[in-house]
C-alpha cells in the first residue's frame, strides 16, 4: 500500500480537496473537488468534480492519464498531496451526489467559523452535474506548510 | 486579450489575500502539482507577484516549466477566476519584496502562524490570460 493506513481517518474529514492534470505542453489544470473517496485496499481514490470544471481536465487525461489530489484541513493547514495514475470516470451515483452536499455543508461551516460566506461557497463550486474521476494513488507528498514540506512521504512513516 | 478574457484590474478584491488562492504546476515530465499559495500581489496591468516561502515543488516546476495556472476566488462576490501565467524572475529585495513581506506578516500574526509565513522572495509573473471560471 502507498497510502499510510493513518491517512484514512484524515481523509475522512471535511478537507479543501483540489485536483490537477497536465497536458504534454506541461499547461496544468486545477479543478475543484467536492468530495472523495478512498478505498485503502487498492490505493484509489474517486474524486468528485462538478463537470463544469472539467472540460479541459478529460482533454488532458486523455493525453497523459496522471492525476494529481491535494486534501488540506482548514484548521492546521496539515495537508497532503495524492498522485497517481488515472483509471476511469462515470457519473455521479445519486448516493455520492447526497455525500457531496454533505461534504459541502461540512466545509463551508468551517469556513463560515471562520467569517467567509457559505452561500458564497456554494455559489462558486456547487455545479450539478457532478462527475466521479478515480486514479491509483502511486506517491503520497506531505504538503504541510513547513520548511521542509514537499517530501515523499513512504508507507510505515507516522 | 480577447472579449472573454477578464482584465488584471477587474478582479482586485481576489488579489487582496482574503481567501488563498490554488495554484497548479507542471514537471517537464509532465507530472501535475497542486497546492494552496498565501499571496498572488497586483504588481502591474500584466504583472503579479506570488509569495515564495518555502522550496516546494511548485517552485521546483516553475523554474523548469514557467507556466501556472492559478484559481482566485473574489471574496465579495464569490467568483472563481482562472489566470494562467508565466514566470519570469525571482525578486529577494525591492519595493515589490517588502509589500509582500509587510502583508505576510499582517497574515501570519492575525493567523498566529509567523513560521509559515516568511517570505523568501516575491516571484514575478507575466500574466497570459484571466477568465471568469
Amino acid at each position: 500500500m502507498v497510502v499510510p493506513a493513518w491517512h484514512v481517518e484524515f481523509l475522512k474529514q471535511p478537507l479543501s480537496l483540489w485536483i490537477a492534470t497536465t497536458n504534454m505542453e506541461n499547461v496544468p489544470e486545477p479543478a475543484k473537488c467536492t468530495g472523495i473517496s478512498f478505498d485503502p485496499e487498492t490505493d484509489t481514490f474517486t474524486c468528485f468534480v462538478p463537470s463544469k470544471f472539467t472540460v479541459k481536465t478529460f482533454k488532458d487525461l486523455k493525453e497523459n492519464p496522471i492525476m494529481t489530489l491535494v486534501g488540506v484541513e482548514l484548521h492546521t493547514y496539515e495537508g497532503y498531496q495524492y498522485k497517481g495514475q488515472y483509471l476511469f470516470q462515470r457519473e455521479c451515483t445519486q448516493k455520492e451526489i447526497d455525500y457531496q452536499y454533505k461534504y459541502m455543508k461540512e466545509f463551508t461551516d468551517i469556513l463560515e467559523s471562520f467569517g467567509y460566506s457559505g452561500p458564497g461557497y456554494w455559489k462558486a463550486y456547487i455545479h450539478p452535474p457532478f462527475i466521479a474521476l478515480s486514479f491509483k494513488a502511486t506517491q503520497v507528498f506531505d504538503q504541510s506548510p513547513k520548511v521542509g514540506t514537499g517530501g515523499e512521504i513512504k508507507t510505515g512513516q507516522s | 486579450m480577447n472579449k472573454s478574457q477578464v482584465k488584471l484590474e477587474e478582479i482586485m478584491p481576489a488579489l487582496q489575500g482574503v481567501i488563498p488562492s490554488i495554484v497548479a504546476t507542471s514537471s517537464l515530465d509532465h507530472i501535475p502539482n497542486v497546492t494552496y499559495i498565501s499571496q498572488i500581489y497586483y504588481v502591474d496591468t500584466n504583472h503579479v507577484a506570488l509569495s515564495y516561502q518555502f522550496f516546494n515543488k511548485t517552485i521546483k516546476n516553475v523554474r523548469e516549466n514557467p507556466v501556472l495556472v492559478a484559481i482566485l476566488t473574489c471574496p465579495v462576490h464569490y467568483s472563481l477566476y482562472k489566470m494562467t501565467l508565466r514566470y519570469q524572475e525571482s525578486q529577494t529585495s525591492g519595493e515589490i519584496f517588502d509589500n509582500m513581506s509587510m502583508q505576510l506578516d499582517a497574515l501570519a500574526i492575525s493567523q498566529k502562524k509567523e513560521h509559515i509565513f516568511k517570505l523568501r522572495a516575491a516571484d514575478i509573473y507575466e500574466v497570459i490570460s484571466i477568465i471568469h471560471v
